[in-house]
């Protein structure tokens, strides 16, 4: 019997383009995929009026995607707004839709694991405050030209 | 007050050789079985012993595999980073606090007799955090060379201008030799040194393979370097105030 193949929705960082380019995310992210022995659907990316609230995220969960997993380049993708996103985490986890990021190695494929991650994942934005603000001024910094 | 000498020594040099706790040395014995069976099952060799592992020919790329399988087999384990914690708990909470996080994935260092891939004379800050210890697990007994020169505080600034000079291997090992100091490590024997002490690994001229674990330590809350939460380190406790802040901030 063949093997079911997860189907991945791949959530690239605009933010961090200019240091890792598009092109490595991706390949990144289909080393991942290959090695789970998944397919990539179809990739996606916020842009600089929904890098910090997600719209672009959120308006594919409301789209009904059929896909087993969304995997980002990196949990900073998260911490660009003022705001915690950890409810739209949930939400996604909702839907059995697993959360994949990259960078920090980690996949969450129910509440109960983002439970468990919960202090991290919560500490992660404040830890990470000076590069996360060097980034997003960086990336702002294209508005100006 | 055995601790607090420890804790001054520490203070003072940069560095401190401890024992674990003889409590624990049973769950060291235990893992480092877990790892000899993952080789002799991925070498196909039922006679597998640490120290003689350089008389199995193994090309440099399948020992990085290998190293690379035995520390994602260990990663997974969380129970290592809790037991090297638990056997040296007094000095770690004395040096980094009440809340502490931990590496995520234990290195593995494989240093077989004469083999020249190793790491440079460095030290870890600031590219690791300047609040951070590092904890060195001999997996062996490590005597001569297949041990590692460490640098006291004082000789800091000697060995910042030493390696701002392009240096020879040959002069590199005589300024090692006459600065550094290379003590020997029983197994159960460990280093623990700040992540701004300079440390060379000479070539092992011994007999015998060296195998040895490294970990760091540091507080949730101190400044980091270039590795961060997550990305490298993962939180190992945190203290009943943080419990509590953690319990009423809002997500």
């Amino acid at each position: 019997m063949k093997k079911y193949k997860k189907k991945y929705l791949a959530l690239l960082d605009i933010v961090i383009t200019e240091i890792v380019s598009q092109k490595l995310q991706v390949s990144l992210i289909k080393d991942y995929i290959t090695k789970n022995n998944g397919d990539l659907v179809f990739y996606s990316t916020e842009n600089h009026s929904t890098f910090q609230n997600l719209n672009i995220l959120r308006h594919k969960i409301k789209e009904k995607i059929k896909v087993d997993g969304i995997i980002f380049y990196s949990l900073l993708q998260f911490c660009y707004s003022k705001r915690n996103n950890i409810h739209l985490m949930e939400q996604i986890l909702d839907k059995k839709i697993e959360l994949t990021f990259i960078r920090e190695n980690i996949t969450l494929k129910n509440k109960l694991q983002l439970k468990n991650k919960i202090i991290e994942i919560k500490y992660f934005p404040k830890t990470h405050n000076s590069l996360i603000y060097n980034l997003k001024k960086n990336f702002l910094k294209t508005l100006k030209k | 007050m055995y601790i607090n000498k420890e804790l001054k020594s520490l203070e003072k040099k940069g560095f401190i050789k401890t024992n674990l706790d003889p409590k624990t040395l049973k769950n060291f014995r235990k893992f480092k079985s877990k790892i000899k069976k993952h080789c002799s099952t991925m070498l196909k060799n039922k006679s597998f012993s640490f120290e003689n592992f350089h008389k199995i020919p193994i090309e440099d790329i399948k020992l990085n595999n290998l190293r690379l399988s035995l520390i994602k087999s260990f990663s997974a384990d969380n129970n290592l980073n809790e037991t090297v914690y638990f056997s040296l708990k007094k000095l770690i909470d004395a040096c980094v606090g009440p809340d502490i996080i931990v590496q995520k994935s234990c290195n593995l260092v494989i240093q077989r007799p004469n083999d020249i891939n190793r790491s440079p004379f460095h030290k870890d800050a600031p590219a690791n955090s300047n609040y951070e210890i590092v904890i060195w697990l001999p997996l062996v007994d490590c005597v001569g060379t297949m041990s590692m020169y460490m640098f006291d505080v004082e000789n800091h600034e000697r060995a910042k201008i030493f390696l701002r000079k392009q240096n020879s291997e040959k002069e590199i090992d005589k300024f090692c030799k006459k600065y550094g100091k290379l003590l020997n490590y029983k197994f159960g024997e460990v280093l623990i040194f700040w992540t701004n002490n300079y440390h060379y690994i000479p070539v092992n001229r011994e007999k015998k393979t060296r195998w040895s674990l490294n970990l760091r330590f540091k507080n949730l809350f101190t400044p980091y370097g270039t590795k961060n939460l997550l990305d490298y380190y993962q939180i190992l406790k945190t203290s009943p105030l943080t419990k509590l802040l953690n319990s009423i901030e809002k997500v």
